[in-house]
C-alpha cells in the first residue's frame, strides 16, 4: 500500500511542481521529499505487548476454565502404557488330557460328547480289542469338559488315536505373539492386561513364561499368561489383544495431552499465579500418560486438556495469511 | 467549425433536441446494462490450476504435481510468469498472462498441455482449471443448515421425514441420521445434489463452489485386530467390495419377437448391503465385512469446514462468469436459490448470507442521491443567480443527459461502472460548460430586451443567442479541454492502479466530453426555445449584494496588489507545507457493508481444532449488538479457488443494517472496535480485518505486496532459509526498512514412516507392501461407489478414527508376510497373528516438522523477504540495501537473489508518469496560449491552479482526512475549474483591453462583470459535491475526499480568482507596461 502512497504523492508532487513552476510568480523550486511518506498503519502486529514477561502467557489461570482447558498435578507413579501384542486362547496344557486307546479294537460304546463336563477317572468309551482279549475303559485322566472326540461306535481305533480331549478350561493359557523388537519389553511376571478382541472382557495377569527359542517362519517368540477362567468366557482359538503393562513407578508423570511442541521441544503449560510454557525432557510413554525426566517435579501444576489453546496463543503473532 | 456547429444546433432546433431524447434513450438503455460494481474490478489475467491429492506430502506435491504441471506451461504465448504453491495435498499453479491475451485462449492452451502431462502425474491426479471468474466473481452466498440445530425446538413426530423424538433426523430418503457427522454430510448431500445442479445452470453462472460439512461416504472401518484374527488384509477387504459392487449391461435377447435388454445388477445401495458383503469363505464358514469392520456414513478427509453462529453448517457460493453482469446474475441466481429453497428437506433451509446485490444496489444508491441532490442543489443556485428557473431547469438538465451519455460511453468501451468511477463525476464540472453559455446568454438577452423594450421574437433570440455563446465559446472550449487533459496521465497508469483508477478517468472524461457537446449543441438550442418571455435584466438581490461586497474588495485588492499576491504566496507555502504533515493512503477504503476477518492460528492447527476455535470466534462476534449473524470458511473450499491452509478462517460478519443498531450513529470502526473486544478474551487467534471484495481481490492478485521484496532461488528449502534470515538480518539494518518479514516455509508437523529396509529383507517384505498397509488404513482407499439415484457416493475403506488419531496405534498395523504358507503357519501354532507383523516392525514413525508450504515462481523455488520502506525513497534503500547483502551475505551455489516487489512497478510507474505529467501541462500551458494567445496570460491563468490546491489542501487538513487518489482526483477537478475560472475573467479583461480601456478600469470592469459566472461555476460545483462532501452512505469513503477538496478548494480558488488574479495582473502588465 505504501508504495501507492509513494506514487501518488509523488504525482501530485510533480503536479504541485510544474504548476508551480509555470506560475508567474512561483517563489522557485520546491522541494518536496514529502512524496515517500508512509501511512503508519503497517505492521499492526499483536504481540506481547500487554506486559507480561518473556515467555509467560496474557491469560490468567482462573480464566482457562472458560476454553474447556484444566489443570492437574504432576504425579509420580507407574505409567499406563505398553507393548501392544496379540494372541491366541489355548487351553491350559497342564489341564489338558488326550485320552488314546491303550490297545488297537473297535469302539463298543461312546459314553461321553464333546461338551460334557466330566470328573477324572469316568468312563468316556469302551473298546473291545484282541489285544487285551476284553472290552476295556476310555477313562479321563483330568476333571474338565471333552473339546474333542475322534471316535465313533464300530471305529478301528489304533492305540495312535487320539480319541478324545478332556480339558480343565478352569485356567487357560493366552499365548502372546511377541515380536523381535518388543521382546526386551516382555518379561517373566510382567502384568499384562488381556482383552478379547471386540473388547469386551478383560483380565489382568502376569506373563508366566517367554519361550527362549522364536518361531523363525515369523520371527515371533510365544509369551504365555495364564488367565483364570471359571466363568468360561475365554474360549481356545479365541484371538485376543494384550498390554504389557508397565508398571515400574516414575518420578514425574503427566497426562500425554499436556505435552506440546514448544519451539521444536516438548514442553508442557505450568500453572502456577500466571501460565508459562517449560520444556521437559521426556521419558517413557504410557497409553495416556508419560514420564517427565526432567523440568517438571510431581505436584506442580500443569495445563491437562485442550493446551492446544495455549500453545496457539504463544504462537499466534507469527499466525499470518501467507498467499 | 464549433461556431459551425453552433449554427446549426441554433438552426435545426429540432433536430439536435430530437436527437438529443434518441441518444438519451440509447444512454437510458445502456446505463441499464451497463455492469456495475461496487469496485474496479483489479484480478489480473490469470488461470488457476488446482490439483488435489491427499496421499502427498508438500514435497511430494511439489516434486509429482506442480513441477510437471508448471514445466508443462512453459511456452505458452502471452505466459507472463507463473508462481506456484504445494501444500499437503494441494498443489496449485497460477499462470499469470499478459494484459491482452484472451482468457479463453489461454484456457485452451493450457487445457492442451495439461492433457500432455496428465499420463505423468500419479493416479487418481487431476489437474483442474479455476473457474473463469475474477475477484469480482464471487457474487452470492448461501448457508445450508438445520433451521434447529440439534433439533432443539423443532416440531418433531416420529416416522415423518424430519427431527424425531429421540433427537433424530429422518431424511426424506429414509435414512436416520443419529450423529451430528452424519448430519453435517447430509447438509453436503443437500447441497451438492439439490441446491448445485439447480444453481450451476443460471446464466452468468461460471460455477458453484462448496465448503463445509462432509462429502458423504460409505465406509468400511476395519478393526486391526479382527483383521489379523481372521487372517485378511486390507488389500482383501478392498477387493472383495470392489468385486461385489458391479452392474453390467448383457446385450440382449430376442424371445417371442420381442426384444429383451439384459441387465445384470449388482450395484451396492444401501450401508447394510456392503455389510453382508463375503470377504472370504473359510471351510464353509463366511466372514462377511460386518464381521470384521464398522460399516456406515463416514466423513471425507475433509480440507476445509464452514459454520455459521457456532454451529457446523455448508457455505455455498455462486461464481460470476468474467465480464458478466454481477446485478443481473445475482438477482437470476436470487430467484432461483428462491424455488430450491422450497423445495429442500424438512427443517434444512437456504440462507442467503452474502448478495452482491446489496452492494451494488447501496452504490447506484449512492450514486443515485448525490446525482438528484446535486442537481437540486444546481438548480437552486442555477435560479438563484440567474433568476430565471427555465434557464437553471435548462442547466441542471445537462446533468443528467450527460450521464446518460456517458452510459454509453461506458457500455461501448466495456468500462465498468463503480464507485469510485461514477463517483468521481463532478456534476457541477460536468455543468460549468453550460453554465457559462446560458449565463451569458442571459445576460445579453435581458440586455438586448431592455434595450428594445420588450419581449425578444425568436430570430432576435437565435441572433442573441449565437453571439452570447460564440463569446464565451473560446474558454468554455478550452476549459473542456484543459479539465479533460488533465484526467490524461491517469489512463497511461498500469497494473492494479490502472485497472483501479483507468475506469475512473475514461468515466470522467466520458462525462465531460457528453457535457462539452451538449453545451454546444443541445443547451443553446434549448436556451433559444425556451427562453421566450421576459428575462429581467436587474441582478437578483443575491449577485446584487455580492457585487455590493466584491468592488470595494476588489478596490483594496488592487490598491494592495503586491500584499494580495504576496499573501496568496504565502498562503501557498503554508499549504504546501501542511501537505506535507497529511497523512497519505491509496484509496480510501470502501466501506463494503460487511467485515471479513482472517482468524489465524499457528501452521501445525488442524482443521478440527481450527473449526473448533473458530465456533468460539463467531459465538464471541455475535454477541456484539450491530452483528446481524457471523459464518466463517475455514480451510479450503472445494474449487480451491483461495487455498488457505486449515489454520486460518475466513470470517464474515455481517452487520444489521444501520437503523437496527443501539446508535446508529456509530461509524464502521467503531463496530470494528467492539468486535476486536469481543475478540479480545479468545485464546490463540490473531486477527486480520478486512472486507469481503478486498478479500478476495487480495486472494488474487497475491504475491509480493510490500515495497521491496529479495527472493531467493535455489533447491535446497533448508539450505534457502538461513540465507533468507541473513537477509532478513541485513535489510533491517537498513534505515528505512520497516516490517521485515520472511515466508514461512516451515512448521507443518509430519508424522514420517522411515521404512527399516533390512528388516523388510527379512521378513520377506516390500517397501510396496509397507506404504499400501499405511495408505490404506491412514488415507483410505476408494473400492467403488455407491449409488442413490444420482447421487454418487464414495465407498471408502480407512481406519477407524480411534486409530487414525493415535500414532502408537499406528505402529500396531498389520503387515501382512505373504511369503508364510498355509503350511508354515500351521506349523506356527495355527495362528493366525504369525502371519502379520505389527508395522512399527519394519518402520519406524517419527513426529518431525516439514516445510508446510512450498511456493516457486517460474518454475524455481523461491523464499521471499519482503519490506516496506518508511521514510525514504525506494531507489535509494534498494541501492543500499543491494550493497549490504551483496557483501555481508554468501549465496550457497546453485542460489540467486532477485529483487522485486511493487518497487519495480513503482519505477516504471514512475518513468511513464515523468514524462505523460510534464507533456499534459505543456498541453494545457499550449491550450491557454492558443486561447489567449499570450504567454504571460496563459502563465497567469495557470496560476490559479496552486493558489486552488491551497484551499484543497486547507480543506483536507480541516477535516483530518488523508491525501489520497480520490483526493488527487478533487486536485485534479479543481486545478480545471481554477483554470476556467481564471480563463473566463482574462479573456474578458483582453477583449475590453483591446477595446481600448485603460488597464485599471478593463480589469475592474472585467472582474465585475464576469463575478456572475465565476461565483456560479464555482457554486454549482461546489454545492453540487455539498452532499457528497457530507454523506455517510455506502461508498462515502470514496467520494468523500474528492468532494472535500472541491469544496474547500473553490472557497480559496473563487477568492483567488476574484480578487488575486486581477491584482497579480495589475502587477504584472504594469511592469509589462513600464518596461
Amino acid at each position: 500500500m505504501s508504495r501507492r502512497r509513494h506514487e501518488i504523492g509523488w504525482v501530485l508532487g510533480l503536479v504541485l511542481v510544474v504548476s508551480l513552476a509555470a506560475a508567474a510568480l512561483a517563489s522557485g523550486p520546491h522541494d518536496d521529499e514529502h512524496g515517500s511518506g508512509h501511512g503508519s498503519e503497517h505492521g499492526a502486529e499483536h504481540g506481547s505487548e500487554d506486559g507480561h514477561a518473556e515467555g509467560e502467557l496474557a491469560v490468567r489461570p482462573g480464566d482457562l476454565a472458560r476454553f474447556g482447558i484444566t489443570v492437574g498435578e504432576a504425579q509420580s507413579g507407574a505409567l499406563d502404557g505398553g507393548v501392544e501384542l496379540v494372541g491366541e486362547v489355548h487351553p491350559d496344557g497342564d489341564r489338558l488330557a488326550h485320552i488314546t486307546p491303550r490297545f488297537p479294537g473297535i469302539v463298543r460304546e461312546v459314553r461321553r460328547n464333546v461338551g460334557d463336563r466330566v470328573r477324572k477317572g469316568e468312563v468316556l468309551a469302551i473298546v473291545e480289542s484282541s489285544e487285551s482279549l476284553s472290552p476295556y475303559e476310555l477313562t479321563t485322566l483330568v476333571d474338565g469338559v471333552v473339546i474333542a472326540k475322534h471316535i465313533t461306535r464300530g471305529e478301528a481305533v489304533g492305540s495312535d488315536h487320539e480319541a478324545f480331549v478332556v480339558a480343565d478350561l478352569g485356567a487357560v493359557w493366552v499365548d502372546l505373539r511377541v515380536h523381535q523388537k518388543e521382546l526386551g519389553h516382555v518379561r517373566v511376571g510382567q502384568l499384562v492386561s488381556v482383552r478379547t478382541a471386540p473388547g469386551d472382557v478383560t483380565v489382568t495377569a502376569p506373563i508366566r513364561y517367554v519361550t527362549p527359542v522364536l518361531d523363525p517362519a515369523t520371527r515371533t517368540a510365544t509369551a504365555r499368561v495364564v488367565v483364570e477362567n471359571g466363568a468360561g468366557a475365554w474360549r481356545p482359538g479365541m484371538f485376543v489383544a494384550a498390554t504389557v503393562l508397565d508398571l515400574v513407578p516414575v518420578d514425574v508423570q503427566v497426562a500425554a495431552s499436556a505435552v506440546q511442541t514448544v519451539e521444536g521441544r516438548p514442553s508442557v503449560f505450568v500453572v502456577s499465579e500466571h501460565v508459562e510454557p517449560r520444556a521437559v525432557v521426556l521419558g517413557r510413554r504410557g497409553r495416556t500418560r508419560v514420564e517427565v525426566l526432567s523440568g517438571l517435579a510431581a505436584g506442580e501444576r500443569v495445563a491437562v486438556t485442550n493446551t492446544f489453546l495455549l500453545k496457539a496463543e504463544l504462537g499466534k503473532s507469527e499466525a499470518e495469511h501467507e498467499h | 467549425m464549433l461556431e459551425r456547429i453552433l449554427r446549426f444546433s441554433l438552426h435545426r432546433r429540432g433536430f439536435v433536441l430530437l436527437a438529443t431524447a434518441i441518444a438519451a434513450a440509447f444512454g437510458a438503455w445502456s446505463l441499464a446494462v451497463l455492469p456495475i460494481d461496487a469496485v474496479p474490478d483489479i484480478t489480473n489475467n490469470q488461470v488457476q490450476i488446482n490439483t488435489e491429492n491427499a496421499a502427498l506430502s508438500p514435497t511430494e506435491v511439489e516434486k509429482q504435481v506442480t513441477f510437471p504441471v508448471e514445466t508443462a506451461l512453459a511456452g505458452i504465448p502471452g505466459l507472463a510468469y507463473t508462481r506456484s504453491l504445494s501444500r499437503n495435498g494441494f498443489s496449485q499453479v497460477t499462470a499469470v498472462f499478459d494484459e491482452g491475451v484472451d482468457l479463453y485462449f489461454a484456457r485452451q492452451q493450457i487445457a492442451e498441455r495439461l492433457t500432455e502431462v496428465r499420463d505423468g502425474l500419479p493416479d487418481d491426479t487431476e489437474p483442474v482449471m479455476g473457474p473463469i471468474a475474477t475477484g469480482l466473481g464471487e457474487i452470492y452466498m448461501w448457508v445450508v443448515r438445520f433451521a434447529h440445530p440439534g433439533g432443539a425446538g423443532a416440531r418433531a413426530s416420529d416416522g415423518e421425514p424430519g427431527w424425531q423424538l429421540d433427537g433424530s433426523y429422518l431424511t426424506p430418503e429414509g435414512e436416520r441420521l443419529v450423529t451430528d457427522l452424519e448430519r453435517a454430510a447430509y447438509l453436503r448431500t443437500v447441497q451438492d445434489w439439490i441446491v448445485r445442479p439447480q444453481l450451476k445452470t443460471v446464466r452468468g453462472v461460471a460455477g458453484i463452489d462448496a465448503i463445509g460439512g462432509y462429502v458423504k461416504q460409505f465406509h468400511v472401518q476395519p478393526d486391526p485386530a479382527l483383521l489379523i484374527a481372521h487372517g485378511l488384509t486390507f488389500r482383501d477387504l478392498v477387493e472383495a467390495l470392489e468385486a461385489n459392487n458391479v452392474s453390467a449391461g448383457a446385450g440382449y435377447i430376442e424371445s417371442n419377437g420381442e426384444a429383451w435388454a439384459v441387465r445384470a445388477t449388482g450395484r451396492i445401495q444401501r450401508a447394510d448391503q456392503i455389510a453382508a458383503i463375503v470377504v472370504r469363505e473359510v471351510r464353509g464358514v463366511p466372514v462377511h465385512v460386518r464381521d470384521v469392520a464398522w460399516v456406515g456414513i463416514g466423513p471425507e478427509m475433509r480440507t476445509g469446514s464452514a459454520t455459521e453462529a457456532g454451529e457446523e453448517v455448508v457455505v455455498g457460493t455462486a461464481l460470476m462468469r468474467i465480464g458478466e453482469n454481477s446485478r443481473v446474475v445475482a438477482r437470476a441466481v436470487d430467484a432461483v436459490a428462491a424455488t430450491v429453497a422450497k423445495t429442500l428437506p424438512p427443517d434444512i433451509e437456504m440462507k442467503t448470507v452474502l448478495d452482491r446485490t446489496d452492494l451494488v444496489d447501496a452504490t447506484i444508491r449512492t450514486v443515485q442521491r448525490n446525482l438528484v441532490e446535486g442537481a437540486v442543489l444546481v438548480i437552486v443556485v442555477l435560479f438563484g443567480l440567474l433568476g430565471n428557473f427555465r434557464a437553471a431547469l435548462l442547466t441542471a438538465l445537462a446533468i443528467p443527459l450527460s450521464m446518460l451519455l456517458t452510459a454509453i460511453g461506458m457500455v461501448q468501451s466495456r468500462t465498468s461502472g463503480n464507485l469510485m468511477s461514477l463517483g468521481a463525476i463532478d456534476f457541477g464540472l460536468i455543468v460549468d460548460g453550460s453554465v457559462i453559455i446560458v449565463e451569458n446568454c442571459l445576460r445579453l438577452l435581458a440586455e438586448r430586451q431592455h434595450k428594445l423594450g420588450r419581449a425578444l421574437t425568436l430570430g432576435e433570440r437565435l441572433e442573441v443567442t449565437l453571439h452570447a455563446s460564440k463569446q464565451v465559446l473560446g474558454p468554455a472550449v478550452f476549459g473542456g479541454a484543459i479539465i479533460i487533459t488533465v484526467y490524461v496521465p491517469i489512463l497511461f497508469l498500469t497494473g492494479v492502479e490502472g485497472k483501479m483508477f483507468r475506469p475512473m478517468a475514461l468515466t470522467v472524461i466520458f462525462a465531460l466530453l457528453a457535457a462539452f457537446a451538449l453545451a454546444f449543441t443541445f443547451v443553446p438550442a434549448m436556451v433559444a426555445t425556451v427562453i421566450t418571455g421576459r428575462v429581467d435584466e436587474r441582478e437578483n438581490p443575491v449577485i446584487r449584494l455580492a457585487r455590493a461586497a466584491y468592488e470595494p474588495a476588489l478596490r483594496l485588492a488592487m490598491r494592495w496588489r503586491g500584499a494580495v499576491v504576496g499573501a496568496a504566496v504565502v498562503l501557498f507555502a503554508a499549504s504546501a507545507w501542511l501537505f506535507t504533515r497529511l497523512g497519505q493512503e491509496f484509496v480510501p477504503t470502501l466501506g463494503e457493508l460487511d467485515f471479513a476477518i482472517h482468524a489465524m492460528r499457528i501452521p501445525s492447527t488442524g482443521l478440527a481444532q481450527s473449526t473448533a476455535m473458530q465456533r468460539d470466534v463467531e459465538r464471541a462476534i455475535g454477541t456484539v449488538p450491530e452483528v446481524a449473524f457471523v459464518f466463517s470458511k475455514t480451510g479450503t473450499a472445494e474449487m480451491a479457488a483461495d487455498p488457505m491452509p486449515p489454520n486460518v478462517s475466513d470470517t464474515f460478519v455481517v452487520l444489521k443494517p444501520r437503523d437496527g443498531w443501539p446508535d446508529p450513529a456509530m461509524t464502521k470502526a467503531d463496530v470494528a472496535e467492539s468486535i476486536e473486544h469481543a475478540l479480545a478474551g479468545l485464546l490463540g487467534n490473531n486477527y486480520e480485518f478486512t472486507q469481503p471484495i478486498a478479500m478476495r481481490f487480495n486472494e488474487l492478485i497475491a504475491g509480493v505486496r510490500s515495497d521491496v521484496a529479495v527472493k531467493l532461488f535455489g533447491d535446497d528449502l533448508d539450505a534457502l532459509a538461513p540465507v533468507a534470515a541473513r537477509i532478513a538480518a541485513e535489510l533491517r539494518a537498513v534505515r528505512g526498512a520497516d516490517g521485515v518479514r520472511v515466508e514461512q516455509v516451515g512448521g507443518l508437523p509430519l508424522l514420517s514412516l522411515d521404512v527399516d529396509r533390512d528388516a523388510l529383507a527379512r521378513y520377506g517384505l516390500t517397501v510396496a507392501a509397507v506404504h499400501e498397509v499405511a495408505s490404506i488404513a491412514v488415507g483410505g482407499r476408494a473400492a467403488g461407489h455407491v449409488f442413490e439415484g444420482d447421487r454418487r457416493f464414495d465407498l471408502v475403506v480407512r481406519l477407524p478414527e480411534a486409530f487414525r488419531g493415535d500414532p502408537g496405534a499406528l505402529r500396531n498395523l498389520p503387515v501382512p508376510l505373504e511369503h508364510v504358507d498355509e503350511r508354515d503357519a500351521a506349523a506356527s501354532a495355527g495362528s493366525a497373528a504369525g502371519r502379520f507383523l505389527p508395522l512399527g516392525e519394519v518402520a519406524s514413525l517419527e513426529l518431525t516438522e516439514g516445510p508446510n508450504q512450498i511456493s516457486r515462481e517460474n518454475g524455481k523455488r523461491r523464499i521471499v523477504v519482503q519490506t516496506n520502506v518508511r521514510d525514504r525513497d525506494l531507489g535509494s534503500f534498494v541501492e543500499e540495501a543491494g550493497e549490504r547483502i551483496g557483501a555481508n551475505v554468501r549465496l550457497p551455489a546453485g542460489t540467486w537473489l532477485d529483487w522485486g516487489g511493487q518497487f519495480e512497478n513503482l519505477h516504471a510507474a514512475k518513468k511513464r508518469l515523468t514524462v505523460v505529467v510534464p507533456l499534459c501541462f505543456a498541453l494545457i500551458f499550449v491550450l491557454l496560449y492558443g486561447s489567449l494567445g499570450s504567454a504571460r496570460d496563459a502563465l497567469l491563468v495557470f496560476s490559479g491552479v496552486p493558489l486552488a490546491l491551497s484551499g484543497g489542501v486547507l480543506a483536507l487538513w480541516a477535516r483530518a482526512m488523508p491525501f489520497s487518489i480520490s483526493a488527487a482526483v478533487g486536485f485534479i477537478a479543481l486545478s480545471g475549474i481554477a483554470v476556467l475560472n481564471g480563463l473566463v475573467m482574462i479573456t474578458f479583461v483582453q477583449q475590453l483591453r483591446a477595446d481600448g480601456v485603460p488597464l485599471d478600469e478593463a480589469l475592474r470592469r472585467g472582474a465585475v462583470t464576469r463575478l456572475r459566472p465565476v461565483l456560479m461555476t464555482a457554486l454549482v460545483a461546489s454545492l453540487g459535491f455539498l452532499p457528497m462532501a457530507l454523506a455517510t452512505g455506502t461508498g462515502a469513503e470514496v467520494q468523500r475526499p474528492v468532494a472535500t477538496v472541491v469544496v474547500g478548494g473553490l472557497v480559496t480558488s473563487t477568492a483567488l480568482t476574484l480578487l488575486v488574479l486581477p491584482a497579480l495582473y495589475g502587477v504584472v502588465a504594469r511592469r509589462d507596461e513600464a518596461v
